[in-house]
This record gives structure tokens, C-alpha cells and sequence, in this order.
């Protein structure tokens, strides 16, 4: 691997890995939400 | 979370992604190419803030596991644990843009060197933390337990900062850098920061609301007592 590529693989890895793990939480945030409001699974009749 | 609070959020996010772009930019189109070691040095911009970050989960877990044994309130537990899951992230990225630069610079992935060892030890023993807390079924034990745990898991990140000063180290301990790319520096240091309290906040509130629902399930398995039957003693 060239340093270029090195560096962009860093930069990759660091924007996948944080970045990732954000939409990851907005999506599960947004999953709880859809279940409290509908209160049709197990989730939903937890959290509500 | 109500829906002025979801607002504040999303800004929140929008600015943060804004500023780490324009960061990023700043790394790869403002700033000068290092002379020794090229462009690879780019990795740096992230890889120190982020490690910085490490550090500060890590106390946060810290404060949050003394919280919890001078209070016993499981709010710092729900903290603690939000924290340390962050703080783990946040290492293994910088386990890995430090591997991806070591591959560079000394031709290796990863050499036995204090600082590498004692990053690797603080790695492991932060998902130990994780991995045994479900072990543990009662909920004041599991605190209690990983709150003595994160006292001496955090001992560990002294031994990380202090070994480039204190033992022979093929890390860098110090770096002299150009007044540009010290500014790059600084301003790469806010997005991370801002991505990182983020991240521990919005794992804190879904902790908050695990352990609500926790609570609302046990207390609906709890046989209720008739009114008028207290063990026949009336």
C-alpha cells in the first residue's frame, strides 16, 4: 500500500467506525420511537 | 426525549458532521505535506484527538463508577457503562489508525512498544468490562461491581500517557509541528470532541431508557398484595 492509500484507509476507518456507530444509534432510537408509538411489540409496550 | 430535544440533537449532529468535514478538508487540502514522513503524517490529525477522547471516556467512567459507590444511584452506573462502550470505540479506532501509520513509518502493523501494549491492555480491559457486566444478574451487584472494576481499569491510562516519557519508546512523544498544521490540529480536536460527547449522551439517554423499562417490567412481575390478606395475621 502507498501512504496515500495508507492515509485514506485511516481516515476511512475512522468516519466508518464513529460515524457508523452514530447512525446506528439513530436508528435504533428511531426503532424505539416507531414501536412506542405503535405499542405493538415488545419494545414498544416496554418503553411506553 | 421530547421533540424540542430531538431538534437540539439533530442540529447538534448537522454541525458536528458540518465541522468534521470541513476538518477533513482542512487536513487534505489546506494543510502542507510533512516532509519526513509524507502524507501518511495526516493520520495524526485524528489519531491524537481521538486518543485524547479515549482518555477522557475512560474518566468519565471513572467519576461515574465513584459516583455510584459514594450514592449507589444507578444513573452513574447507566453513565459508566455508556461511557466505557464509547471509550472502546474510540480506542479501536486509534488501535487502528496507529497500526495503519506504524505500517507506514516502521514498516510493521504492531510492535511490542510500551505505549502500543499499554493502548492494547486499555483496549482489552474496557471490553472485559463489558463482556462480564452481563454476567452478573442482580443489578446492584453488577454496579457495584463494575464500579470497583473501572477504578482499576483507569490506572491503566496513566501507564498509556506516561510510558513514551518514562520507558525507551519507538513512539513518538513529542512532534514539532508547522503553525499550520497545529491550527489543522486544533481545529480537528473539536469535531472529534463534539462527535465523541455526542455518541456518550445519546447512549447515556437509550441507557436511561433500557433501565426504565427495566424497572416498569419488574415492577409488573411483583405479585401484588389483596388488600386484606397480609398472611392471615388479620
Amino acid at each position: 500500500m502507498s501512504p496515500t492509500t495508507h492515509a485514506i484507509v485511516a481516515y476511512a476507518v475512522t468516519v466508518g467506525l464513529l460515524w457508523g456507530y452514530a447512525l446506528s444509534l439513530w436508528v435504533s432510537c428511531r426503532g424505539r420511537r416507531g414501536a412506542c408509538k405503535s405499542g405493538n411489540t415488545e419494545a414498544g409496550r416496554k418503553l411506553s | 426525549m421530547c421533540a424540542m430535544n430531538r431538534k437540539i440533537m439533530a442540529v447538534y449532529w448537522l454541525v458536528t458532521a458540518a465541522l468534521f468535514a470541513a476538518a477533513v478538508g482542512m487536513v487534505f487540502i489546506w494543510t502542507p505535506v510533512e516532509s519526513t514522513m509524507g502524507i501518511v503524517q495526516k493520520v495524526f490529525y485524528l489519531h491524537l484527538p481521538v486518543a485524547i477522547n479515549t482518555f477522557v471516556a475512560c474518566m468519565i467512567t471513572f467519576i461515574a463508577g465513584v459516583g455510584y459507590l459514594w450514592q449507589r444511584r444507578q444513573v452513574w452506573d447507566d453513565l459508566a457503562v455508556s461511557s466505557a462502550k464509547i471509550a472502546v470505540l474510540l480506542c479501536s479506532v486509534v488501535l487502528l489508525t496507529g497500526m495503519i501509520w506504524g505500517h507506514s513509518a516502521w514498516g510493521v502493523w504492531w510492535t511490542w512498544s510500551p505505549r502500543l501494549t499499554f493502548s492494547l491492555v486499555l483496549w482489552l480491559l474496557y471490553v472485559a468490562y463489558l463482556v462480564i457486566r452481563p454476567s452478573i444478574e442482580s443489578r446492584q451487584r453488577r454496579a457495584l461491581v463494575s464500579a470497583v472494576y473501572a477504578g482499576v481499569a483507569f490506572l491503566d491510562v496513566p501507564l498509556v500517557y506516561l510510558s513514551v516519557k518514562l520507558m525507551p519508546e519507538i513512539h513518538p512523544s513529542s512532534i514539532t509541528l508547522a503553525s499550520e498544521m497545529k491550527l489543522t490540529l486544533l481545529v480537528c480536536f473539536v469535531p472529534v470532541t463534539l462527535l465523541s460527547a455526542g455518541l456518550i449522551v445519546c447512549r447515556f439517554i437509550m441507557q436511561r431508557e433500557e433501565t426504565r423499562a427495566m424497572d416498569s417490567e419488574d415492577d409488573t412481575q411483583t405479585d401484588p398484595v389483596p388488600v386484606g390478606s397480609a398472611g392471615g395475621l388479620t
